[in-house]
């Protein structure tokens, strides 16, 4: 199993994502695909899930449709579907859900119990169909574009084998662990490349995840674990969101890149490690120092050759081929001769592009299945993910995907809220009886701490009051 | 593509007059059914793929828990079919 920070995945093997919070599923589901030569990526809700995905690729993606945060639906944005063959399961046996997957021309949809005889078929066509890498989500190298990305490609091309610590600076969705993984393939170094995403890790965990633990090191310590430094050790250790990990662990970081050694939590030797350190932020390294959050001390030792990655806007040049690049990827993978409306290049090229590439990939993808026939439009108001209307005490707003059973949680317990938790009144507002708010309630139990809460109160209020 | 199940209607769209709670219960069931099956189903295959790792005498008992789910697995089908059918 691999561990629960995003790692990338080596070239040659296959990889699978499975997002679902049947334990007893998941690691039969698992051990099934480990088998077949895949590298396996588990997460248990939608927020995992999108941690796993970022920068990170899949050959195929397994996702409950019913999460305990929410719908698998919501991680299609999140996946590159024209490399992700991306299969949707649900035991949930309502309709509304189900039809809005399959109306969706790029993912398979199926209902549990999923047949042995049926998964080894996925297994077995995501090997067959694994495509070229995309040349912005796979590899940069291959990337067209522009005077700029030349001048990254050639920075990469000569710092990659060389020992420097690099620092990759550049916005959200620019391709930082990209451009990671071209420096260490491009390395000739051994090893593997781990990635660690120092901001979406706990601080309490990130050291043992890092430095590893000596078994009853702390409680939970069951066993001895090695931590990244050491499995990245004849490789590269991609440390992501640099500025967003604690000082503290800055210090002990820094001293493990001076002294070249790394010391397990609780324990008593220094084991010598050779990695090639490469880490990025989307934030100003300078204006992380003076704003506390970067230790200018690490930073000059992690930034011996920095790289800046330019955002979209910069490169309008690079838009209409990447949007074009983008489709011919999807119709090849669907099989379909798709093209854009004559006065979308236009468009594309005018707009900010505040997520950058992936913001780029993801409108194409939305445009793609949208598409009513083989012209495809691009509608900024229509297709753009929006922020969700900030709701108050009065209102509530769902997610287009948002399945039945989310919708009717939440908007049962916040018409509890806005009665002060009085059941009756909440019944009569949302039109239903008393009893049924006591039965959802009860069904809801365990599934988050906010319902527990109303579970705890309902059992010591009268039905009547 | 598989086929795709009917709805059980949900207590809280359904009509007013119906057993808002006897609905919602059998969707519940059916959906607790699907995801046990489907743990039972992906672990006995575990076992199938590794069989020769089961000593020997114990093969029999891996085959019948694999015909078994199978079977409980089509059943499952045709309950829910049969509820489908009379709840809508």
């Amino acid at each position: 199993m691999k561990p629960s920070t995003p790692q990338a995945t080596p070239a040659m093997r296959h990889s699978l994502l499975i997002v679902d919070d049947d334990v007893g599923f998941v690691h039969a589901a698992a051990e099934i695909a480990r088998q077949k030569g895949f590298d396996i990526t588990i997460a248990a809700s939608v927020a995992q899930a999108i941690t796993r995905l970022q920068g990170a690729q899949f050959d195929l993606a397994l996702i409950d449709l019913t999460l305990p945060d929410g719908s698998g639906m919501q991680l299609l944005d999140h996946l590159d579907l024209a490399g992700t063959q991306t299969v949707l399961i649900s035991g949930q046996p309502t309709l509304e859900s189900a039809l809005l997957a399959v109306r969706l021309p790029v993912v398979d949809y199926i209902v549990k119990p999923l047949q042995i005889e049926r998964y080894q078929e996925l297994l077995a066509n995501a090997q067959r169909r694994r495509l070229a890498t995309s040349p912005v989500i796979g590899d940069w190298r291959g990337m067209a574009g522009g005077a700029a990305i030349q001048s990254v490609r050639d920075a990469i091309h000569r710092v990659a084998p060389t020992e420097a610590s690099v620092l990759i600076v550049g916005e959200s969705g620019t391709g930082k662990e990209l451009v990671a993984r071209a420096l260490h393939e491009e390395s000739g170094r051994s090893g593997a490349l781990v990635a660690v995403n120092s901001g979406a890790v706990p601080p309490e965990l990130l050291a043992s995840q890092l430095f590893g633990h000596e078994r009853g090191s702390f409680t939970g310590a069951h066993s001895r674990q090695e931590g990244f430094f050491e499995q990245a050790n004849g490789g590269s250790l991609f440390l992501d969101e640099i500025t967003e990990m604690p000082l503290h662990l800055q210090v002990h970081l820094l001293r493990v890149l001076e002294s070249k050694t790394v010391r397990r939590v609780g324990g008593q030797t220094d084991i010598a490690v050779d990695v090639r350190v490469i880490s990025a932020t989307n934030r100003l390294p300078q204006q992380a120092i003076a704003e506390g959050r970067l230790r200018e001390d690490l930073f000059y030792r992690l930034s011996e050759f920095p790289l800046a990655l330019p955002p979209l806007r910069d490169r309008p040049e690079d838009i209409a081929v990447l949007a074009d690049t983008f489709l011919a990827r999807l119709n090849q993978r669907y099989g379909t001769r798709r093209s854009f409306a004559s006065s979308v290049i236009g468009r594309l090229t005018r707009h900010r592009w505040p997520g950058n590439v992936r913001e780029l990939r993801n409108l194409v993808q939305r445009a793609y299945i949208l598409a009513d026939g083989n012209s495809i439009d691009v509608d900024f108001e229509t297709q753009r993910p929006r922020e969700p209307i900030a709701e108050d005490m009065h209102s509530i707003t769902f997610r287009i995907g948002t399945t039945l059973d989310e919708v009717e949680r939440r908007l049962m317990l916040k018409t509890l809220a806005y009665f002060d938790n009085i059941k009756l009144k909440a019944a009569e507002a949302l039109g239903i009886s008393a009893k049924t708010i006591y039965n959802r309630l009860a069904r809801y139990q365990g599934d988050s701490e906010e319902a527990q809460v109303n579970v705890n109160d309902a059992e010591d209020t009268n039905l009547s009051s | 593509m598989p086929k795709i199940p009917t709805s059980v209607p949900d207590a809280a769209t359904e009509a007013p007059h119906a057993a808002p709670d006897a609905s919602a219960q059998i969707a519940e069931a059916v959906h607790a059914l699907r995801n046990g099956m489907n743990a039972l189903l992906m672990n006995t295959a575990v076992l199938a793929c590794r069989i020769e790792d089961v000593p020997e005498s114990l093969r029999p008992f891996v085959e019948s828990i694999s015909k078994a789910g199978y079977r409980c697995s089509e059943d499952l089908a045709r309950l829910f079919a049969l509820v489908d059918k009379r709840t809508r």
